[in-house]
C-alpha cells in the first residue's frame, strides 16, 4: 500500500510555523520508519496505525496548545480559544438534549447508510480483480442469433479458443475455462464438488503461482489436478505430501500436481468457477473442449479468458477477431444463419455487470437520504440560531464581533456533525456486513472489507455533512441584525432563515415523494413477479443432485436403469408421494439447448429449444400438467420418442396437433436423429420468473449413457427437508454407498431465491423512502410550528379583536399547505423522471402509473397534514390575554 | 507524551531528548536512535511526538539549532542550552531523590542492586562536553 501521500497529508495538518521549521524532516523520518522492512502485513498495518495516530496526535496537540516562543512550550497548559470554544459548544449542546439527540441520530443514520452502501459498492465494483494486471484481462464468449431478432450469449468451444489464440496477436495468451460438478472419492467421505476445468495456461495467464508443487504444463497428461488451498487444508490437512497422491473424480483417477495459493479464485461471469475446489487439466472428453454434433461442428462449453499484450488494446483485439470470426462462421456453415459473433469485454466489467445497476441504485438512494438528513439538520440548527437571537444580540451589543459569534455557531455545528458522523461511521462499518448478509448473491461475498477507500469516503461524507450543516446557520446568524433581536418580541415573519427553511422543506418533501413512488413501483413489480405462475408447483418438493461416475456406469442401460430404479424405490418410501429425475430442473441455473428441425413445416428452419432428459415421474412430482398425448412408458424405445412443451408445439406446428409429428435433433454426441412426439406438456419458466418460458423438448433418460453427468432428482412429500431427506439418503446408499447426494434444497426455497434480489432492493428503497418521508414531515412540522409560534403576538391581537377561528386557522395553515403542495407537486414531477430510470427493473409495471402516484402522494399528504394540523390547533387555542401580557 | 504531566515535570520523552543532547549535538533522527539505543529499545520516539517536543523545547529555550558545517547544513542539528542543561539536571536530581527515598524505604524489592548510580555515589558518570 502506498502511504506516502497519506503521511504527507498528515504532516500538512500541522500548524504552519511548525511545518516550516520541521515539516520536511518530520516527513523524512516518518517515511524512513514506514519503509523499514517488515515481515508480514499485520506488522505493517500496525506501523501504519501507530504512525498515523502519532502524527494526528502531535498535529492536534500543536493546534490546541500552540507554541508561544518563550512563554508556552512544554510547560504551558493554557487552553486556546479553540479549546474553550469547543468546551462551550459541548456545554450548550448538552443543555438541549432533545435537539442534540435528534440531530446526532439523524446524521448518524445518514452517514451510516452511506458508509455501509459505499463499502459494498467499493468492494464489489470499484476494486479491481486480484490478478496480475487485471485491467489487461478480457472475457471471451460468443453470441448467436436466435429467432425473432434476439441474440443469445453462448460459450465458446475449444476450437474457438485455439483459433483466437492463433489469430489474434493482440492477445498474448488465451485460455478456456469451464466447471462441472463431479464426485470426489479417494480422500475422506465421497462428496460432490465443483471442479474447474482449465486449459494448461490459465493460471499463468492470470498471474497465479502454485503454493506447493507446480502448475499445469502443456505436456501434462490428462487427469492432472490442482487443489485449491481450501480443499488442501480441509481434506489433506495441508500436508505437503498431498502432491503426487491420486484421487478419483467420477471414478476416474487423477494425480495431484500442486496446490494453489489461498484466495486464488477464478472469477467469471458464470460464477460457478468461483466455487471450484479443485482444478483439472482436461481429458479426452474435452479434447477440443467441445460437445460435438454429427456434422462436426462444435457447441461450446467454455468461457475464454485472454490477456492483452501491454502494447495492445481492446479495439485492436476486436478488429483482429473479425477475421477469426469469419473463418469460424464458414466452418459452422450449417448454422450460417446463427450469426456467430465473438463477444469480448474487460473481465472486470463482465463479472460485475449484473449487479452494477442494483448497487448504483442503492448508492443513489443512500445519497438522497444523506441530503435530506442534512437539510433537516440544517433546518434544526437555523431554528436554534433563531431562538438564540436575543442572547446573541445582547452579546453583539456588548461588543462581540460578528465573526466570533459565527465561529461559536460553527463550532457547535461542527461538533454535532463530528459526533453524529462518528456514530454513523461506526454503524456503517458493520452495516456493510449486514447489507451483504441480507442481500442478493454478490460476485465477491468474501471480500467486503472496509479499507482505506471507505475510510476516505466516510471522511468526505463527514466533511460534506459538516459544511452543509455548519455553514448555513453560521451565515444566517452572522447576517442577523442585532438591533432587531433586541427589540421586544419575536418580530414578524420577515425572517430570511424562514424562507430558506421553507425551501428546504419543499425539497425534502419532493425527494420523499420520489423515493416513495420508486419504492411503490418496485413493490408492485415484486408482487407481479410473485404472481407469476412458474408452470410447476414447488410446494412440498425437495430436489438434490446425483451424478453417476463413468467408471461404474458406462452403458446406457445402466444409467437409465439406475434412475428408473431410483425413482421406483423413492416412490415406495412412506414419506414420498412422487419422485422423478430430470436434468436440468427449473431454477437450478443450468441450461442446455440445441437446435431442432420440426418435421415437415420447414426442413431448413431450425428452432432452438431447451433440452431435458429424465424420467416421466418428474412431471407428476412437479405437477406439470400433460396437455396432450402421454409420457414415456416402459414399452417405448427411448431413442425414438420425445415429449414437447406447449410453446415448442405451437412454434413448430402452429395451429395443429403436435402428436405423431417428427422432430430431428442431436441430443448427445451423435448425429441428428428423428423422434416422434408422443405428448405435450405445459410450459415451465425455466430460466427465471421474469423470462419467457421457451420451447422445451423432453427425452427419456434410458436412451443414452449419462456417466459423469449430474442429474437432479425431485421428491414430493409432506414434512419438509428433515422428514424427507434421511430416508432418501438411505435409498441412495442402498443402491450405491459411494454416491454422494448433493445440494438438497426445497424447491420453494429456490423459487424464493429467484426473487431475493428484487425483494432486497424493494425493501431497502422502501425503508429509505420511509425514513426520508419521516424526516421531511418532521421538517414540515418544524417550519409550521415555528411560523405559528413567531406569529403568536399577531394571533393574540387578532383574537382579542374578535377574529373568527377559521381566520386564525387559515393564517397558520396557508403556509404549511403551500409548502406541502409545492413539495408534492415537485415530487410528482421528479418521480416521473426518476421512475424512468427504474424501467429495466420493473416487471409488468408501467413507470407512470397514476394510481400508484396518487396513493403515495395522498399518503404523504395525509401524514404531513397531521404535522400541519397540530400547530394550527395550538394557535387556535391561544389565549389572547396571555399573549399580550407576556409581551 | 503524557497529558497528565503536571506543570513542573518533564515528560520522559523530553528528558531523554535532553539527555541525548547533553552528550553531543544531534539531528532529529539521531536523537531518536540515541534514545532507542540507550533504553534498549524500550522507548521508541515516534516522529510526530519527537518533533513536537523539539519544537516546544526550542520555544522554551532549552535547545537550540546550530548550523552543522560538516553535514553541509542539510539537516537541522540541535544543541542543548545552558537552561536546558539546568532543567535536565533539576529533573534528574528530582528523580534521584525519589530513588534514594525508595531505597531508604526498601521499596525496591530484594537487595539493593537496583543498578542506579546516583550523584554522590562513588562511580564516575559519563563525561560532559563543554558548551561552545
Amino acid at each position: 500500500m502506498r502511504a506516502g501521500p497519506w503521511f504527507r497529508l498528515l504532516v500538512a495538518l500541522h500548524p504552519r510555523r511548525f511545518r516550516e521549521e520541521h515539516g520536511s524532516e518530520l516527513l523524512e523520518t516518518v517515511l524512513s520508519e514506514w519503509n523499514r522492512p517488515a515481515d508480514d502485513a499485520s506488522v505493517r498495518a500496525r506501523a501504519f496505525l501507530t504512525l498515523s495516530a502519532d502524527l494526528l496526535g502531535s498535529a492536534l496537540r500543536l493546534h490546541l496548545r500552540p507554541v508561544v516562543p518563550g512563554a508556552g512550550g512544554l510547560r504551558s497548559r493554557g487552553g486556546t480559544a479553540l479549546l474553550v470554544e469547543v468546551r462551550q459548544a459541548a456545554r450548550s449542546l448538552t443543555r438541549a438534549p432533545l435537539f442534540t439527540g435528534v440531530t446526532v441520530t439523524t446524521l448518524a443514520v445518514a452517514v451510516g447508510t452511506n458508509t455501509a452502501v459505499f463499502s459494498v459498492v467499493d468492494s464489489v465494483l470499484l476494486r479491481p480483480l486480484e490478478y496480475e494486471d487485471p485491467e489487461r484481462l478480457v472475457h471471451v464468449e460468443a453470441s448467436l442469433r436466435v429467432e425473432e431478432g434476439t441474440r443469445t450469449h453462448t460459450r465458446v468451444s475449444g476450437r474457438d479458443v485455439e483459433a483466437v489464440r492463433v489469430g489474434v496477436p493482440a492477445f498474448s495468451d488465451v485460455a478456456g475455462v469451464t466447471s462441472i460438478r463431479q464426485n470426489l472419492t479417494g480422500t475422506g467421505p465421497p462428496a460432490q464438488v465443483e471442479v474447474g476445468w482449465a486449459s494448461a495456461n490459465l493460471f499463468d495467464l492470470l498471474g497465479v503461482d502454485a503454493e506447493v508443487g507446480r502448475l499445469f504444463t502443456a505436456e501434462d497428461p490428462p487427469g492432472t489436478v490442482l487443489l485449491t488451498h481450501r480443499l488442501w487444508t480441509t481434506r489433506f490437512g495441508a500436508s505437503r505430501d498431498a502432491v503426487g497422491r491420486t484421487i478419483r473424480l467420477d471414478g476416474h483417477p487423477h494425480t495431484i500436481v500442486g496446490v494453489l495459493p489461498p484466495g486464488a479464485r477464478v472469477r467469471l461471469p458464470s460464477g460457478s468457477a468461483d466455487r471450484a475446489v479443485l482444478w483439472k487439466n482436461p481429458d479426452r472428453f474435452w479434447q477440443n473442449g467441445d460437445v460435438w454434433n454429427g456434422e462436426g461442428a462444435a457447441l461450446g462449453i467454455l468461457e475464454g479468458v485472454a490477456r492483452l499484450r501491454p502494447d495492445s488494446d481492446l479495439a485492436r483485439a476486436r478488429s483482429e477477431l473479425l477475421a477469426v470470426q469469419e473463418r469460424r462462421r464458414a466452418e459452422l456453415a450449417d448454422y450460417a444463419d446463427t450469426g456467430f459473433t465473438f463477444e469480448v469485454a474487460p473481465l472486470h466489467d463482465t463479472v460485475v455487470a449484473e449487479v452494477r445497476p442494483t448497487l448504483w441504485l442503492l448508492a443513489g438512494v443512500a445519497g438522497t437520504v444523506l441530503l435530506i438528513a442534512c437539510a433537516n439538520v440544517t433546518g434544526l440548527l437555523l431554528v436554534r440560531a433563531q431562538g438564540r437571537r436575543r442572547a446573541l444580540s445582547v452579546r453583539r451589543a456588548l461588543g462581540a464581533s460578528r465573526r466570533s459569534l459565527a465561529r461559536l455557531l460553527l463550532v457547535e455545528s461542527l461538533l454535532l456533525a463530528a459526533v453524529g458522523a462518528g456514530v454513523g461511521l461506526f454503524v456503517g462499518w458493520s452495516g456493510g456486513e449486514v447489507l451483504v448478509a441480507l442481500g442478493p448473491d454478490l460476485p465477491r461475498p468474501a471480500s467486503i472489507v472496509p479499507d482505506g477507500r471507505v475510510l476516505l469516503f466516510s471522511l468526505v461524507v463527514c466533511l460534506v455533512v459538516t459544511v452543509a450543516v455548519g455553514v448555513l446557520p453560521a451565515i444566517a446568524a452572522s447576517r442577523s441584525d442585532p438591533s432587531e433581536g433586541l427589540r421586544g418580541g419575536r418580530g414578524s415573519t420577515s425572517d430570511p432563515t424562514d424562507r430558506v427553511r421553507g425551501a428546504l422543506v419543499v425539497a425534502q418533501l419532493a425527494v420523499s415523494v420520489v423515493l416513495l413512488v420508486c419504492a411503490g413501483l418496485l413493490g408492485r413489480s415484486l408482487v407481479e413477479l410473485r404472481r407469476v405462475d412458474p408452470g410447476f408447483d414447488p410446494d412440498g418438493v425437495l430436489t438434490f443432485a446425483v451424478s453417476l461416475p463413468g467408471a461404474d456406469y458406462a452403458w446406457p442401460e445402466e444409467t437409465g436403469r439406475f434412475f428408473v430404479e431410483l425413482e421406483r424405490r423413492l416412490r415406495q418410501l412412506e414419506a414420498v408421494e412422487h419422485a422423478g429425475v430430470m436434468w436440468p430442473m427449473p431454477l437450478h441455473g443450468n441450461r442446455w439447448s440445441a437446435p431442432f428441425v420440426a418435421g415437415e413445416v420447414d426442413p431448413e428452419a431450425r428452432l432452438y429449444a431447451g433440452l431435458e432428459v429424465g424420467t416421466p415421474g418428474y412431471f407428476e412430482t412437479l405437477r406439470i400438467p400433460l396437455v396432450e398425448g402421454r409420457l414415456f412408458g416402459s414399452g417405448d424405445d427411448p431413442r425414438a420418442v420425445v415429449v414437447v412443451s406447449r410453446s415448442a408445439a405451437e412454434r413448430a406446428w402452429p395451429g395443429r396437433s403436435a402428436l405423431g409429428r417428427t422432430v430431428r435433433v442431436n441430443v448427445w454426441g451423435g448425429s441428428e436423429e428423428p423422434f416422434e412426439v408422443i405428448g405435450v406438456v405445459e410450459d415451465v419458466r425455466h430460466a427465471g420468473l421474469d423470462r419467457d418460458p421457451g420451447p422445451r423438448l423432453y427425452f427419456d433418460v434410458r436412451g443414452w449413457s449419462w456417466a459423469d453427468w449430474e442429474f437432479q432428482v425431485a421428491v414430493a412429500g409432506e414434512g419438509g427437508l428433515d422428514r424427507l431427506l434421511p430416508p432418501v439418503r438411505d435409498v441412495l446408499a442402498s443402491m450405491d454407498p459411494g454416491l454422494p447426494l448433493a445440494d438438497p434444497l426445497p424447491l420453494r426455497t429456490r423459487v424464493r431465491r429467484e426473487l431475493a434480489n428484487d425483494r432486497f432492493v424493494a425493501t431497502i428503497v422502501a425503508l429509505l423512502g420511509g425514513i426520508a418521508a419521516l424526516l421531511a414531515v418532521l421538517g414540515l412540522y418544524g417550519v409550521v410550528s415555528y411560523a405559528a409560534a413567531s406569529r403568536r403576538r399577531e394571533i393574540g391581537i387578532r383574537m382579542a379583536l374578535g377574529a373568527r377561528r377559521s381566520r386564525i386557522l387559515r393564517i397558520v395553515l396557508v403556509r404549511g399547505a403551500g409548502l406541502l403542495l409545492a413539495g408534492a407537486g415537485l415530487g410528482v414531477l421528479g418521480a416521473s423522471f426518476a421512475s424512468r430510470l427504474l424501467e429495466s427493473r420493473l416487471y409488468r409495471v408501467e413507470p407512470l402509473e397514476p394510481v400508484l402516484y396518487a396513493v403515495m402522494v395522498l399518503g404523504l399528504v395525509s401524514v404531513a397534514a397531521v404535522a400541519i394540523w397540530i400547530p394550527a390547533r395550538r394557535a387556535v387555542r391561544t389565549d389572547p390575554m396571555g399573549v399580550l401580557r407576556t409581551e | 507524551m503524557s497529558r497528565r504531566t503536571p506543570r513542573d515535570l518533564l515528560t520522559p520523552a523530553a528528558l531523554h531528548i535532553l539527555m541525548a543532547l547533553a552528550r553531543q549535538d544531534l539531528h532529529g533522527y539521531g536523537i531518536k536512535q540515541d534514545v532507542e539505543e540507550r533504553t534498549d529499545g524500550r522507548l521508541r520516539l515516534r516522529p510526530g511526538t519527537l518533533y513536537e517536543a523539539i519544537h516546544r523545547m526550542e520555544a522554551d529555550g532549552w535547545i537550540r539549532e546550530v548550523k552543522d558545517v560538516a553535514e553541509g547544513g542539510r539537516k537541522r542539528v540541535y544543541r542543548i542550552t545552558a537552561s536546558g542543561r539546568a532543567v535536565m539536571e533539576q529533573e534528574l536530581s528530582r528523580l534521584a531523590e525519589i530513588v534514594r527515598f525508595a531505597r531508604a524505604e526498601s521499596l525496591f524489592g530484594g537487595d539493593r542492586s537496583d543498578g542506579v548510580a546516583l550523584p554522590g555515589d562513588t562511580r564516575p558518570g559519563p563525561p560532559r562536553p563543554e558548551e561552545a
